[in-house]
């Protein structure tokens, strides 16, 4: 049960909420984000001029930046609130991305000015799979994928990860590569339908 | 997996990839031995492990915004736009709110434009509560009021939800704010609101969510409120009873600078909610400030709750004294002492208004002319120094940032004026203002050195100092008398130099060390051992102490120590310094020596330490906050150490340094860095295939000016001008001036051609709603649209050289429209499709035989290609990404920038070279004139210019 604060609800005490346990906290925060999303990719679109498509990340991180309002002291330690709010990204963004609707390449449809330009794109992520590897990750190797989590859900540099989960940034550098290649392979493996007897 | 067995693979992958490719084989059977399922999966991970290496590199965030343009989910003005919508016909986008879309619409059956509020479906949580609520607006709808914006229609088509309300064409109030509004119209708008409000009170509707932007002036003048009870539905509400709220969670989204205390405190409301925020409205009006908002939500909310707000007399004191007396009732922080009505609120108005007619006080203006910022032409040919400072980037979880409640600042540098000082091509840097703050020395870079300038706050001529020099000099900083300017020169072997603030007797100081600062009492300067160029620099240096008189000089501290800032009372001195993990951060020292205190202590990148004038705050650059800004601290001068936390100082630009104070403090000059794009030119030897001569500027200033083409006779460019929210198409000679706009309005015009016989420009524009092909005359007149494929997004015209043919482009194809038919009806030609490759053309060779442009596959690869119309076969040129391609007009060789530098290709050879490249400068885009004789490109450059926060003037 959400407690009523003087203040009105921010972010932050949402995403406080959430981390006690209080999963409406999320329901309230999902849309919002969602929104925050669709905002940038809109704004995104309007601000290419040039042939590179999203050289956004100072945009990205300024729009997050605006979504959580960081003044708090409750927080017990900045590992807990980096962690907190990385598993709660990776929450909004799987779920977003499982409710998406499948694309129909059959459509006329729009490509940005830019896009056009850049004809060549890579295969996209399946944040769903990849969280479903995660969490088998995990498993064996808590580490590491907390630095996935981390990194990838809560865009950390390798130095801040470090600082985060207290080892040296070369302990970190390694995790990751040897987590992006145990991933990888999984959902390589995943997409090809192995079939493995 | 089990977690031993990973345990050694996890070893076992770190070991080897420390060897050699050719001894890995033998040291994994080796380790392996005879578990072969060891072997298989330590393999198969390498080989992963090979292909990875892009592998989520890019953040979710990133992923999914990506994907949003990519795909699905596409921004509803594309999808909406000229589609049917019950009985609606969508003709534009007018604005976006923070829930939804709002188009303009027109009503096929009544016959009218009305604006349509579109709320998307992730906005609405509770189908039950939605309808609750569509019920209330229905009763809202029943409200008929000429200042409130009626409503037409509320309903659910296809699941979406929407609300058509009377479309009003006029200006909000946002966009009045500022501005040259009067005192007399600022109470006749708000009057008007509050007739509004009354008759929306007596039905009981409140409003709840007033604000300028949900204010709207019509063009006759006549004031309209719109968004009459909508921000009800997004709140979650614990009751569902109308017009109480108990809780304001629909509230995250929107600023809260315009809320009642009560609202604020998530108490129960009334109308009388709805009379504060009408009052801070008009304050806003009256003053151009907000009373309450700060630099975030929080701090926001309790100003509202606890601030007594500047009464607005004394932020302009042409505002009659008896707003204030209006202002302090209407802003009490107890609706019970406050106005307990509209019409009461409204009645103080009006007999204010009746006596300012009386005396004729209506006429004054009250907000000072707008400031235009001076935007000149430099006379001098100016070359730019590429100032490109690397901000290393943030992840977006980074920081904690503490807010002060208790602190207030002394000087609100919010309210400071903003004004830009110098606007001369390329970049000004490292300021210094003069202890009485009216003028300010530079460095800026003319012919081949830096040179340090003079110049006065607000005036244009600038002095040059150092003229006689013909090395560098740079990081002037004036004695705390202003009669001495010490600065860095690598004159006569380099080191520190004194003058005289006119420039004459330069002497040197010392041979050692950059970034000179005075003590206060003038006999000692310190000096970093190394200069810095950008913040990322990781040069070894340190700080020295150097007596003015005899020029001895002692260490006073290692560590990468840089930027050194002596305090005004001489007790500390601040400077940054890099930690470990490639952490920038600002700390401070005794003079005497021992050990420093940290200022900032976070994972991003502190800078450029300066100390306001009376000691109390330390002031430096920092991208905390995702941008490069201004922060300040309280700190004890006489310790160092920090008391209170942080805040930023807002000022326009992105990316913000070297500040510098008058010693009143009311003087902040620093440097905006903002990027541009400009032409430059050569000329080409066309038998050679290289340029020849030195590139000369054909446009140089703070302009981003994209893709110029050529007229067929040479003598004109048109551009695609890039401006703050608008692009346009501009003409102008081929010396770069006398620019003619063809295009000035808030859509987005780019991408323009010449047409071959030099009386045309065509290029896309989204000025029906979507990207389209238009095409102009070269005068601007007969604007006249080409393409009419309203679905999908047109782009790039291409004339035919006979220039009776337009190509364009749209989703993965491009068309051939026939200019000499009916261009709504036919059909066009499509180019032909490959298997597995996409293409897009950019220019028609002068035989008509072939179109070039860029390809891609699916593999990832691009690069430049043509189609060649004859045999309608494909051919790849280049495997490179790169720009645009042109062809010169022997239909054979095309040119092209890619990565900064311009090359040139034989088409039937493949041979290509790079033809053009210039240190610092980044080409953006080549292309070449008609006759083969000139070689034009824009270059990318990143100017800084030195803007100044000014509190002095009222």
């Amino acid at each position: 049960m959400l407690m009523l604060s003087t203040m009105g609800y921010e972010v932050t005490e949402l995403l406080e909420a959430w981390s006690d346990g209080d999963e409406k906290a999320l329901e309230e925060l999902t849309p919002f984000i969602y929104n925050e999303l669709h905002r940038i990719a809109r704004h995104q679109m309007r601000r290419e001029r040039q042939n590179h498509i999203l050289q956004t990340t100072a945009l990205v991180n300024e729009a997050y930046v605006r979504l959580i309002d960081w003044k708090n002291a409750k927080w017990k330690n900045r590992a807990h609130f980096f962690g907190v709010s990385a598993q709660l990204m990776r929450r909004i963004l799987v779920d977003f991305a499982r409710k998406r609707p499948k694309v129909d390449n059959n459509e006329v449809r729009y490509i940005s000015l830019e896009k056009a330009i850049s004809i060549s794109p890579k295969e996209d992520v399946d944040l769903v799979l990849l969280d479903e590897a995660l969490n088998l990750l995990a498993k064996f190797d808590q580490r590491k994928a907390k630095i996935v989590e981390l990194r990838f859900f809560g865009g950390l540099s390798v130095d801040e990860t470090a600082e985060v989960l207290k080892v040296a940034p070369i302990t970190v550098m390694r995790d990751w590569r040897k987590a992006k290649a145990w991933l990888y392979r999984e959902l390589s493996n995943e997409s090809g339908k192995v079939e493995e007897n | 997996m089990n977690p031993e067995k990973w345990k050694k693979i996890d070893q076992l992958f770190d070991e080897v990839l420390e060897l050699s490719e050719a001894e890995r084989e033998t040291y994994i059977s080796e380790k392996c031995g005879d578990d072969e399922e060891l072997k298989n999966e330590l393999q198969s991970l390498l080989n992963a492990d090979s292909q990875s290496e892009n592998f989520i590199e890019d953040s979710a965030i990133k992923v999914v915004t990506k994907q949003l343009i990519d795909n699905e989910n596409l921004p509803k003005d594309e999808s909406l736009l000229g589609k049917t919508f019950g009985t609606y016909k969508i003709e534009s986008l007018i604005g976006e709110g923070g829930m939804g879309e709002v188009y303009l619409a027109s009503d096929e059956k009544l016959k009218r434009k009305v604006a349509l509020k579109v709320i998307p479906k992730h906005y609405i949580k509770n189908e039950e509560r939605v309808r609750r609520l569509i019920l209330e607006a229905r009763a809202i709808s029943t409200l008929n009021h000429p200042n409130i914006v009626t409503i037409h229609d509320i309903g659910e088509i296809d699941s979406t939800h929407y609300i058509t309300t009377e479309f009003v064409e006029g200006k909000t109030l946002r966009e009045l704010i500022g501005k040259n509004i009067s005192i007399s119209e600022s109470l006749s708008i708000i009057i008007q609101c509050c007739d509004a409000l009354s008759a929306a009170h007596k039905a009981g509707v409140i409003h709840r969510d007033i604000k300028p932007e949900n204010i709207m002036v019509r063009h006759d003048g006549y004031v309209k409120v719109l968004d009459f009870g909508l921000a009800k539905l997004t709140e979650s509400n614990q009751t569902d009873s109308i017009g109480f709220t108990q809780t304001l969670r629909g509230t995250i989204m929107g600023t809260p600078a315009y809320m009642s205390p009560e609202q604020a405190s998530g108490s129960k409301i009334d109308n009388r909610t709805d009379l504060w925020s009408i009052a801070v409205v008009l304050y806003e009006l009256l003053t151009g400030v907000n009373p309450f908002r700060k630099d975030n939500r929080q701090s926001t909310i309790q100003s509202i709750l606890k601030d007594n707000p500047e009464l607005p007399t004394q932020i302009n004191n042409k505002i009659p004294e008896e707003i204030d007396t209006i202002i302090i009732k209407a802003l009490e922080k107890n609706p019970d002492l406050s106005y307990q009505t509209a019409s009461d609120f409204s009645a103080d108005l009006k007999r204010l208004q009746r006596e300012m007619d009386n005396s004729s006080l209506k006429t004054q203006s009250l907000s000072s002319p707008p400031f235009k910022p001076q935007k000149q032409f430099s006379p001098f040919l100016i070359t730019s120094l590429s100032f490109l400072i690397v901000i290393p980037l943030a992840g977006f979880l980074i920081w904690f940032f503490y807010f002060s409640q208790n602190e207030m600042p002394k000087t609100d540098w919010t309210k400071a004026k903003s004004v830009q000082l110098t606007s001369q091509a390329g970049s000004e840097i490292f300021p210094n203002v003069s202890p009485d703050g009216e003028s300010f020395v530079y460095a800026a870079k003319t012919q081949d050195n830096f040179d340090i300038y003079l110049q006065r706050v607000g005036g244009k001529k600038v002095i040059n100092l150092t003229e006689n020099s013909t090395e560098d000099d740079t990081q002037p900083a004036f004695s705390k008398d202003g009669e001495f300017i010490a600065f860095r020169s690598e004159r006569n072997g380099g080191g520190i130099f004194l003058m005289e603030s006119t420039g004459e007797n330069p002497r040197r100081l010392s041979d050692f060390g950059f970034h000179p600062s005075w003590s206060p009492d003038g006999t000692e300067i310190v000096v970093s051992q190394k200069g810095y160029e950008r913040p990322s620099t990781r040069d070894r240096s340190s700080l020295w102490i150097i007596d003015v008189k005899t020029g001895k000089r002692r260490k006073l501290i290692g560590n990468f120590a840089n930027q050194p800032a002596w305090s005004p009372n001489g007790n500390r001195i601040a400077f940054w310094f890099i930690q470990s993990g490639g952490r920038r951060d600002v700390a401070t020292i005794s003079p005497e020596g021992g050990e420093p205190i940290p200022v900032t202590n976070s994972a991003n990148t502190n800078w450029n330490p300066v100390w306001s004038p009376d000691g109390k705050y330390l002031y430096y650059s920092s991208d905390l906050n995702g941008n490069m800004a201004f922060w300040r601290v309280r700190i004890d001068e006489s310790t160092g150490k920090v008391i209170g936390k942080a805040e930023i100082i807002p000022t326009p630009a992105k990316f913000n340094s070297h500040l510098s104070f008058s010693s009143d403090g009311k003087r902040l000059v620093y440097v905006q860095t903002n990027n541009q794009s400009n032409i430059k030119a050569v000329e080409f030897d066309e038998r050679k295939g290289k340029p020849k001569g030195d590139p000369f500027w054909i446009t140089r200033g703070d302009y981003e000016i994209l893709r110029p083409d050529i007229s067929p006779d040479g003598k004109r460019f048109v551009v695609h001008l890039a401006r703050q929210t608008q692009d346009d198409i501009v003409i102008m000679g081929r010396n770069g001036k006398n620019w003619v706009d063809l295009t000035n309005d808030k859509y987005f015009d780019r991408y323009p051609r010449w047409s071959p016989d030099g009386k045309k420009i065509a290029f896309a524009s989204d000025r029906s709603g979507v990207y389209e092909a238009w095409i102009m005359n070269s005068d601007g007149t007969n604007l006249r649209q080409a393409s009419f494929n309203r679905k999908g997004s047109t782009s790039f015209p291409i004339w035919s050289p006979d220039g009776k043919k337009l190509t364009y482009h749209i989703g993965q194809e491009t068309f051939i429209l026939d200019l000499s038919k009916d261009l709504k009806d036919q059909t066009p030609q499509r180019l032909p499709l490959f298997e597995g490759l996409k293409y897009l053309v950019w220019d028609w060779s002068v035989d008509g035989k072939k179109l070039i442009g860029n390809w891609g596959d699916n593999d990832g690869n691009s690069g430049v290609g043509y189609l060649s119309l004859e045999n309608n076969k494909y051919v790849k040129v280049s495997f490179n990404k790169s720009e645009f391609p042109y062809w010169l007009s022997d239909s054979q060789r095309a040119i092209w920038a890619n990565n900064g530098k311009i090359y040139l290709a034989d088409t039937n050879t493949k041979e290509i070279q790079e033809i053009l490249s210039i240190p610092d400068e980044y080409i953006n885009s080549a292309n070449i004139s008609k006759d083969n004789k000139l070689l034009y490109f824009a270059v990318s450059s990143s100017e800084s210019n030195i803007w100044m926060l000014d509190l002095k003037e009222k």
